[in-house]
């Protein structure tokens, strides 16, 4: 009983420290986490999902990704359409608004890569390039995955 | 419930006058309750229950070379649903759902089990690229490929609905995507659509399904 009441208190004195380290206030930036790479063999599609952190104050939009793993990369959403599962492109980029995390996830919206320049195995990375309006370029590597929903994805 | 049991009591006792038969009445009436609760859960599914109808067919290719034909399976339950390789979110993932489901069955469960992807994309899923695909994630999975008047009947049996669209402009004309029905049908061993699930299901929420029908047909 000693050591799991010890967690608790742990846990409670982490913010504690956070906030005595950077004066109160998160830094303000623009993050990517969690990416992580899903790539069946035999598809030459591949989705990559990851979350962006948008600590900025202002809202920013994502408007291109590209990739060397792939010929073309697109941003979409899964919609329903006529009682059928739809890939919609966004026309202007995928809003990321301020103060909040824009989750990309399966079922909901992804980064589709078309045309895999070569075969991924469940270990390998995917390198993604993020053109962000406001924040500019970021980059990442994306862990070829089993199973997106099981995997939880690294902080890359 | 509680108003109809004692009003029900209520009519046996101004025609018996009787205490006696009023308790065995309103006893009876709350053993047909239980009863009728009992009933009912015994086919409570947690997915959409389809009303009653008969086998579905769905013939094709596997992705083997073999002849694929539903009906023709040993399987006491089979889960059906369509989709096309080229599909990078939807497709995959249902097909990782199975295979999980597979696991949370166990070995000898799950080999009373059929899993059967239907593609709605023969124009660019060949045999070899299903063989390539549907094994990748277990080779007990039948990929079946069918094509007009066959791959039609397969759909229109599930009540299933696929659409191309046009590629993007200037783009790569192979690079196009198929509006289609991400549902899960779960069939009983005489092949009749029992239980449909969208996509978005709670995976726990099929394995349920699934092991209510494998109880019905042991």
């Amino acid at each position: 009983m000693r050591t799991t009441g010890l967690g608790p208190l742990l846990l409670l004195l982490l913010p504690v420290a956070w906030l005595a380290a950077c004066g109160g206030a998160p830094p303000a930036e623009l993050a990517v986490e969690s990416p992580r790479a899903f790539a069946p063999p035999g598809s030459g599609s591949g989705a990559v999902y990851f979350t962006v952190v948008n600590t900025t104050g202002a809202d920013d939009r994502l408007l291109a990704v590209t990739s060397p793993a792939a010929e073309r990369a697109e941003l979409h959403a899964m919609v329903e359409h006529d009682g059928m599962m739809r890939m919609e492109p966004f026309q202007d980029g995928m809003p990321v608004p301020a103060g909040e995390r824009t989750e990309l996830a399966p079922g909901g919206r992804h980064v589709m890569l078309m045309g895999l320049t070569g075969p991924l195995a469940v270990g390998d990375t995917v390198e993604l390039t993020l053109r962000f309006e406001t924040a500019g370029e970021r980059t990442l590597s994306a862990t070829v995955v089993a199973d997106p929903e099981t995997a939880a994805g690294e902080a890359g | 419930m509680d108003r109809l049991v004692r009003r029900g009591a209520g009519v046996v006792a101004a025609r018996g006058g009787d205490v006696v038969c009023r308790a065995v009445y309103a006893a009876l009436a709350i053993v047909l309750l239980v009863a009728t609760a009992a009933c009912s859960s015994a086919t409570d599914f947690r997915g959409d229950t389809v009303e009653a109808t008969g086998p579905a067919p769905l013939t094709g290719v596997n992705w083997d070379g073999s002849r694929f034909d539903l009906a023709s399976l040993d399987h006491d339950v089979a889960v059906v649903f369509f989709g096309y390789t080229f599909c990078p979110d939807v497709c995959p993932i249902t097909l990782a759902r199975m295979k999980r489901l597979y696991g949370e069955l166990g070995e000898r469960r799950a080999e009373r089990v059929a899993v059967v992807f239907v593609s709605v994309d023969p124009e660019r899923d060949s045999l070899a690229k299903l063989a390539e695909y549907v094994p990748g994630f277990d080779p007990r999975f039948f990929g079946v490929r069918a094509e007009g008047d066959e791959l039609t009947a397969a759909k229109s049996s599930f009540g299933v609905s696929a659409r191309n669209l046009e590629p993007a402009a200037g783009g790569d004309p192979d690079f196009y995507f198929v509006d289609h029905t991400g549902s899960m049908f779960l069939l009983d061993d005489e092949r009749r659509p029992r239980v449909i699930h969208p996509f978005e299901a709670e995976l726990a929420d099929v394995v349920a399904d699934v092991e209510t029908l494998l109880a019905e047909a042991a």
